[in-house]
């Protein structure tokens, strides 16, 4: 039994790491530029398609080609940001505030890229198989995914990284500038769309990362987008919104309460307790468990 | 905008065609398709009413399941007729929706649609996976249920052609469109505008916000579980898959946002414009281009977000009306700038004057009120006073505790220490719009008027606080803003208006409201002098007619010294000192804690 246990709580956190890995990006975006990015689920599977054709095409394993899809996705957010959500601000400024406009903006933006997906790559499962960082090493008395523990350290690496980049720098000090007050630090001469360009960017750019690093052990396909979406919008709410550590912190709880929960009912209802204790949160601690940002 | 004749023309030959189409048209493909319209658009105007409340719901599928299952569910266990099972769904879903809703009112925005999607996301996974639920009831998990056929029988909702589900569709899609059209002529209407355009400003005009968002959301729910039963009679097949999918509630959401949720036909449009495209590229091209219409959609959907964000109502509205002014039908423009609008009654004069209380009891009273925010204290044993029918400066430095002083006496915070009674009464652990209610109004510093509502809709929620009726509102609403004398730009637009002309519409606003006191926080900051002397001259006559108090923040220490009777005078959360103003302005300590050498000078 307590074996048993203890092999839910490690294959939870494993499982809270890859939850947590893709949410940082979200986190990031909504804590500085306030969009709620309802493209993020789409976005990850475009990442991961781009890693998938280039080891499919061209033989390139998904790990090295975190530095192609990476920087790729840095320009597709920053576009996005630039050409699709800054109009929006600019409006918002000038007229009536329309608060849900750019959440439904996004959402559109999530139907064009998962269909266009599915009208180019139909809706088959594909997956990449690899030699290089696949399989399983002993852990204790159990065995653990190597691709799985991979996304796990990769997610405390980019959390890590992007914490450092925002209190170290000085672009991290301009993007903590304006997540914190968009007017005020416009008027100390920060370019306020060029920070949430760039926020965009990176936080796009991290997803991708954490999108080619578990090519090799999820099926991409177009309809993956969504539940992969929901359960990082659960995963920065849980943490705190606004809160990049939040969201790892988030992440891991909800891996580890759906893996210890799936002991006790069957795996499909176990998602049930995510859900509900991410509405319990929602209703009763907005701001998460770690968040900084008033509701 | 008031239908003019040609548009009733024009509603009533669409309802003509509607009603007549499948008396020419047998092909069921193309019924079909219309039946789509009905349904989508009842869906959508039922969704718009909780997007009325500012809200946007993205899991208004849970409860089209919920009234699918209901009627369902009753009729196969135990032969309740569906037309009854379809009450009995929605009254369900609509306990449901306020138990679900109460909590999740006080989240806006993204963090209300997440909680909406979590919650059908819970619903669906618990019906996928449950065989048998509560009570025995054999939900049957994702096999869904199959209504058994029982070929023509109107009794239990079950018919053999199309055409029946045809007039019925159309009747529902009418039933949504008269609600929606009623609600908003009516209080619920003007309020629901108030909470989207500024929770604040509405609170201060008396709005229960809970209340007003769970009867917008308890209606919505209601129509919205009519609608599932409809949709399980017409397909017989009730499937928790799409039913309760997030996929259906995006769906339906769209269909209001394309076609313009703000207005009673917007969402008719939507779906007359996207039912018939999606019904036709899933069934002609779903098989080789599968996920082209979604694609359509979500194109659709961000160029109307970008371009057209409040929906394609209101420009097709204003292409008719000069398509009509063209043909030289109509004349119509804005109602202010047509000529020989109706011009609205005479005003009539204004409410009795309030018999000024002989007793000596003061109508509001301060003892020992403090606030602390954080370390800082804004406000410390604070006392202060006021008759009935006086009107006393509140002044000092910026910081010195005056906006948090109002902001307890309106119920916004609650005091950490102290008394406030007005009128007798204790207003600790009131909400302001209680406040309103008992007769104390206010206006705010950073103005707040609902930004899309005209100036006369504005002042027309104030004065829903002691009328009912439309028309009621509007005369008291047309009196408060002849008072400020501003009643000639009353269809202009809240975000149209400058900051002094916001000041004004806020006075008339809360003087609607039929105040005993009158709270004013900097009325006459950012007018020139002109203006100024006017407004202040308008107080005084509003004072003695009316014989209301009020209570003036003010940094315009002329406007001060001119209007009050007495002054007190705030320093770092204190009561300085309080006096006629004279005798305040003479004293040095005022001069060293506010008003300056110069000014004693001057």
């Amino acid at each position: 039994m307590i074996e048993t246990l203890a092999q839910s709580l490690v294959t939870g956190l494993l499982l809270g790491g890859f939850y947590g890995a893709i949410a940082i990006g979200l986190s990031l975006i909504f804590g500085i530029v306030r969009v709620v990015n309802f493209a993020h689920g789409s976005l990850l599977m475009a990442a991961m398609y781009a890693s998938y054709w280039l080891w499919a095409l061209l033989g390139v394993n998904p790990y090295l080609s975190i530095p192609i899809v990476g920087p790729l996705f840095f320009v597709l957010g920053y576009a996005v940001q630039n050409v699709l959500i800054r109009p929006m601000f600019v409006r918002e400024r000038a007229l009536v505030i329309e608060p849900l406009g750019v959440l439904l903006l996004m959402a559109g933006f999530d139907l064009v890229l998962s269909n266009l997906a599915l009208l180019f790559f139909r809706a088959d499962y594909r997956g990449a198989t690899v030699t290089f960082g696949s399989g399983t090493f002993p852990f204790f008395f159990m065995d653990l995914s190597i691709p799985r523990t991979l996304v796990f350290v990769l997610a405390f690496v980019m959390t890590g990284g992007l914490a450092w980049l925002l209190k170290r720098t000085e672009l991290g000090t301009a993007i903590r500038s304006v997540g914190q007050n968009r007017e005020a630090a416009a008027l100390c001469g920060v370019n306020v769309y060029r920070v949430y360009n760039v926020t965009f960017g990176l936080g796009t750019a991290v997803l991708a990362i954490a999108g080619a690093a578990i090519v090799p052990f999820y099926y991409v396909n177009p309809a993956m987008g969504p539940p992969l979406a929901i359960k990082s919008f659960m995963a920065v709410v849980l943490g705190g919104l606004g809160s990049v550590p939040g969201a790892l912190v988030g992440g891991l709880v909800l891996g580890v309460v759906e893996s210890v929960a799936a002991q006790f009912v069957p795996a499909t209802a176990a998602a049930i307790f995510s859900f509900v204790l991410f509405a319990v949160v929602l209703l009763t601690r907005p701001r998460g468990l770690m968040g900084t940002l008033d509701v | 905008m008031s239908a003019s004749p040609l548009d009733r023309a024009l509603i009533v030959a669409a309802l003509s065609v509607f009603a007549a189409v499948p008396l020419v048209v047998s092909d069921i493909v193309y019924l079909h398709i219309f039946i789509l319209i009905f349904y989508f658009a009842f869906l959508a105007s039922a969704w718009s009413l909780v997007a009325l409340a500012g809200q946007l719901s993205l899991g208004h599928s849970a409860f089209l399941g919920i009234g699918a299952y209901t009627s369902t569910l009753l009729f196969m266990e135990l032969g309740v007729t569906p037309w009854f099972g379809m009450l009995a769904g929605a009254l369900l879903a609509t306990a449901v929706g306020v138990v679900v809703g109460w909590p999740a009112f006080r989240l806006r925005g993204p963090y209300f649609a997440l909680t909406t999607i979590a919650f059908t996301e819970i619903l669906r996974i618990y019906v996928e996976n449950t065989e048998t639920g509560p009570f025995g009831l054999p939900l049957r998990a994702a096999m869904g249920l199959l209504i058994p056929l029982r070929g023509e029988a109107p009794a239990i909702f079950q018919f053999e052609g199309k055409v029946p589900y045809y007039y019925v569709g159309l009747a529902m899609m009418c039933l949504a469109v008269l609600v929606s059209h009623s609600m908003n002529r009516m209080r619920i209407g003007y309020y629901l505008a108030a909470i989207r355009g500024d929770r604040d400003a509405a609170e201060s005009l008396g709005i229960n916000i809970t209340t007003y968002n769970l009867i917008a959301m308890a209606i919505s729910c209601f129509l919205t579980a009519l609608g599932g039963t409809f949709y399980a009679q017409y397909f017989r097949y009730v499937n928790p898959t799409r039913l309760l999918g997030v996929d259906l509630a995006i769906e339906i959401a769209l269909v209001g946002l394309i076609g313009g949720w703000q207005t009673v036909l917007g969402p008719v449009i939507g779906s007359i414009l996207l039912s018939p495209t999606s019904e036709i590229i899933r069934g002609q091209l779903g098989g080789t281009y599968a996920g082209l219409h979604l694609f359509l959609y979500g194109l659709v959907m961000m160029l109307v977000i970008l371009f057209l964000p409040k929906g394609l109502h209101d420009p097709l509205m204003a292409l008719l009306a000069r398509i009509e002014a063209g043909l030289g039908l109509t004349t119509r423009g804005r109602p202010a700038e047509a000529p020989g609008a109706p011009e609205p009654a005479p005003p009539a004069p204004l409410s009795p004057i309030r018999a000024r209380a002989a007793t000596s009891a003061p109508l509001l009273e301060i003892r020992g009120l403090a606030k602390r925010f954080g370390g800082l204290v804004a406000v410390n044993d604070f006392d202060l006073t006021v008759a009935d029918g006086e009107i006393l400066g509140l002044i000092g430095p910026n910081g010195a505790g005056k906006t948090t002083v109002f902001n307890m006496a309106a119920c916004y915070f609650q005091p950490d220490a102290g008394q406030i009674a007005f009128a007798g009464k204790s207003l600790i652990g009131l909400r302001p719009d209680q406040a309103c209610a008992l007769g104390i109004g206010r206006t705010f510093q950073v103005t707040k008027p609902f930004p899309e509502s005209t100036v006369l809709a504005n002042v027309m929620v104030g004065a829903f606080c002691r009328v009912r009726s439309t028309r009621e509102a509007r005369r008291v609403a047309l009196e408060a803003l002849d008072t400020v004398e501003f009643a000639h730009r009353r269809d202009v637009l809240g975000h149209e208006l400058t900051v002094a002309e916001r000041k004004r519409v806020e006075v008339a606003r809360a003087l609607a409201t039929g105040p005993r006191l009158l709270l004013l926080d900097e009325p006459i900051a950012g007018l020139n002098a002109t203006e100024k002397a006017h407004l202040l001259g308008l107080l005084r006559e509003v004072r003695d007619r009316r014989g209301l108090a009020i209570i003036l923040v003010e940094h315009d220490m002329k406007a001060v010294m001119s209007l009050c009777e007495r002054v007190a005078l705030m320093h770092r959360g204190e009561k300085l000192l309080e006096g006629a103003p004279a005798e305040v302005a003479r004293d040095p300590r005022a001069i060293a804690a506010y008003l300056g050498e110069d000014y004693a000078a001057a």
